[in-house]
This record gives C-alpha cells, sequence and structure tokens, in this order.
C-alpha cells in the first residue's frame, strides 16, 4: 500500500533546511575570506620589510625586487622568511643577491674535485668581499666586486687547467719516447 | 722544495699568522697586490695537494656562503724555512759574485 506524502508539509520543511544550510556556507566563506585577507595583508608587510632591506643593504635595483618574490632563482631567501606568515613576531626575511653563485656551482661542477673546492672558496671570499663593500656603502666598488667574480672564477678555472694541459702534453712526450 | 714566487708568498703570509687560519680575502690585501685573486685559490689548492697546508669549511651561520680557511702544516713551515735560507745564501752569494 502507498503511503501518501503530504507535499505542502514537506515543502516548506525542506526549504527551511536548505536555508539553514546556506546560511552556513556563507558564514564558512566569509571566515575563509577574511583569514586569507589577514595572511595576504601579513603576507604584503613582511615582502615590503624586506624589499627595503635588500635595497638599503644589498643595493638590489626595483627589476630585481619586482621578480623577488615570483622568481626566487638567484634570490636567497633566508629561513626566518619561512616561518608561518601570520606570526607578526617572526624577524623580517631578508632577500640577499648572491652574485655568482649558480655561475660558480656550473663551473665548478665541470672540475675535479679539488679544483672545485678552489673555485667554490674563490666564489665565497668574493661574496665576503662584496657585502664589505655594501657594507662600506661603496656602491661602485660593489658593483665592481660584483662584475669582476665572473671574471675571478674564469680567471681561477683557466689558471689550474694551464698546468693540467701542460702535464698532459709533457706525459704524452714521455709516453712516445717510451 | 720547489716553491714558485707565489707559493712562498703565501707560506710566509701563514708563517706569520702561526697558529691562526686565515682566509684567502685576508692574504689578498695583507700582500700589497702581490697576490690576485683569480689565482690564489689555485695556488693554495696546489699547496694542499702538496701537504703543505691544510683547510677546512667555515662554520659561522652568520656567513650566507662558508668561506674556507687555510693553516700551515708542520710540513710546509719547515719548507718554507728551508727555502728562505736558501734564497738568502744565494742571493749572498749573487751579491758577493756582482761585488
Amino acid at each position: 500500500m502507498k503511503k501518501e506524502v503530504d507535499k505542502d508539509r514537506v515543502l516548506p520543511a525542506n526549504l527551511v533546511r536548505l536555508s539553514a544550510s546556506l546560511n552556513q556556507l556563507r558564514h564558512v566563506v566569509t571566515q575563509i575570506a577574511l583569514d586569507s585577507k589577514l595572511m595576504k595583508d601579513t603576507a604584503t608587510q613582511n615582502l615590503a620589510e624586506a624589499k627595503e632591506y635588500a635595497q638599503h643593504h644589498y643595493l638590489a635595483s626595483d627589476e630585481e625586487l619586482h621578480v623577488a618574490h615570483i622568481k626566487p632563482n638567484g634570490f636567497i631567501i633566508f629561513a626566518e622568511s619561512l616561518e608561518p606568515l601570520a606570526e607578526k613576531k617572526a624577524p623580517a626575511p631578508k632577500i640577499a643577491r648572491v652574485y655568482g653563485f649558480t655561475f660558480a656551482r656550473v663551473v665548478g661542477s665541470c672540475l675535479p674535485r679539488r679544483l672545485r673546492e678552489a673555485v667554490e672558496s674563490q666564489h665565497a671570499d668574493s661574496h665576503a668581499y662584496y657585502l664589505e663593500m655594501v657594507a662600506a656603502k661603496d656602491e661602485w666598488g660593489a658593483r665592481r666586486v660584483a662584475a669582476m667574480m665572473y671574471f675571478w672564477i674564469l680567471a681561477s678555472v683557466f689558471s689550474s687547467a694551464v698546468p693540467l694541459m701542460l702535464g698532459m702534453f709533457k706525459g704524452t712526450a714521455g709516453a712516445s719516447k717510451e | 722544495m720547489n716553491l714558485t714566487k707565489k707559493e712562498a708568498l703565501i707560506l710566509d703570509q701563514l708563517v706569520r699568522a702561526g697558529s691562526s687560519e686565515m682566509y684567502g680575502l685576508e692574504m689578498v690585501k695583507a700582500s700589497n697586490n702581490e697576490l690576485k685573486m683569480g689565482t690564489i685559490y689555485v695556488t693554495l689548492a696546489r699547496l694542499q695537494e702538496k701537504g703543505f697546508v691544510e683547510s677546512r669549511k667555515e662554520t659561522d651561520p652568520q656567513q650566507t656562503v662558508p668561506r674556507r680557511l687555510y693553516k700551515i702544516t708542520g710540513a710546509g713551515q719547515r719548507t718554507f724555512r728551508a727555502w728562505e735560507s736558501a734564497m738568502a745564501a744565494y742571493h749572498a752569494q749573487l751579491n758577493g759574485a756582482i761585488a
């Protein structure tokens, strides 16, 4: 026997339930939007501080800073910047441009271990020299060191390659005599 | 005991530093432009291979890129002293021949 359903009673009850669910959903969506806005504000503030710091201490240009947050290649974002952004207690993140880092790595990877260490230590000292110039607020000195860094790395590679090549020639000469 | 001029300059600075360690840039600055940034590290690597200097990576967390610190070994000190006395004798002989 089929049960009769009173449509006039069921429909309003469903509508009430649906309206309550919609209200709940609206509340959740509003909360999410507020949370994301708060996160965005904090992140923007941290990035602004980081940019100001990088401009002041590392002479970073506007173009470099513009791409800093979307293209981290070549920029080192220090560990403290990876702290939760929502916490305002965390120290301001620092962005430092390490000139020649990738170049030294790529060049070093083509060399034997002993020479790779030489290139790496050469780059580390050059970077320390660059930071000294920046700390002394010698802008042109810093720019000169940043540009010369690539030349010094190449000079290291060539000055290490010459004795190697000479050794190879000597080895060939010795072998042919025998 | 075959030392080049640059190798001798580096060993001289490390002998003067005594037991303390030096990094490459420090040696370049102290040498009055006799040592160059482009060649000193290869020379240091060669000296390390010969066993005259030893090195270690800096562990200072403040440094963005860790530097390498160099220190002279006993063999390096003995070799440098011998080279120094040999050069002094050579110059004395040369001066005697000219005079």
